[in-house]
């Protein structure tokens, strides 16, 4: 009885190792992907930067369209090495609440919508690509808490 | 294991950078010309879909909020090269 309990036990630990393990794959294909795209090519970025309707000045456009992409990249990194993975999964959800907060802006204000042109994602409309970080944020979340150090599962 | 548990992270951050750069590599500056117009709001470029505006030499205009004021419209984002047509105003929203 103990024997089969502790099987079940340790299928379920299993489970959720995989799901982490998942979970981590996705947000290092994201954020490189994404990361990688803003470096590649920064001026549509920027363009979208200033054409927000938070007005972004060009210095503060010019840092983000910069600081962004490179922080997806060190995000993406950090998720590499089992040592990090922990920051690396909180700043994963800081960024896509962070995202959360900037398509919901647009998505509740449409008078002047950025044009979104380029890229995989940006094929989205904006309304998808708000859903799509709601279900982003809902996988760090489920990371960070799988994750946690009282789950005890191996980092 | 430890080589295991890092082997698939990192090829897995490999190939998202590989199809980064695969998916978007632009060497061709004259591809954005052509599948992007910029409207002139306020002296920032506002990209836009790139436009059809028939023949003509009057500059096209783009409205980019309904009932909202046009704007010229050029082929580059240094708004330099304007885009010219019958001088029709074009809906972009």
């Amino acid at each position: 009885m103990l024997k089969g309990k502790t099987q079940w036990l340790g299928l379920a630990h299993t489970k959720r190792k995989n799901v982490l393990h998942g979970i981590i794959c996705y947000f290092i294909l994201l954020f490189a992907y994404t990361g990688g795209s803003k470096l590649i090519d920064v001026d549509p970025l920027y363009t979208s930067l200033r054409n927000t309707p938070l007005y972004f000045g060009k210095p503060l456009a010019l840092i983000l369209s910069w600081g962004l992409p490179a922080l997806e990249i060190a995000t993406a990194l950090s998720l590499c090495f089992s040592k990090f993975r922990y920051t690396g999964l909180i700043s994963a959800g800081i960024l896509i609440f962070v995202f959360i907060m900037y398509t919901g802006w647009i998505v509740i204000f449409p008078m002047q919508q950025p044009c979104s042109c380029g890229g995989i994602l940006a094929e989205m409309s904006w309304k998808q690509h708000f859903l799509f970080n709601l279900f982003s944020e809902a996988l760090a979340l489920s990371g960070i808490y799988l994750l946690s150090p009282s789950k005890k599962l191996s980092r | 294991m430890k080589f295991k548990r890092m082997f698939l992270p990192i090829l897995t951050f490999m190939f998202a950078i590989s199809l980064a750069i695969a998916g978007n590599a632009n060497f061709n500056n004259e591809m954005d010309q052509q599948q992007y117009d910029y409207a002139d709001v306020n002296g920032t470029p506002y990209q836009i879909p790139a436009l059809d505006c028939n023949e003509g030499e009057s500059q096209c205009r783009a409205r980019i909020v309904e009932n909202g004021p046009s704007y010229d419209v050029y082929d580059d984002e240094a708004l330099s090269i304007p885009v010219e047509g019958d001088g029709s105003v074009t809906d972009v929203f």
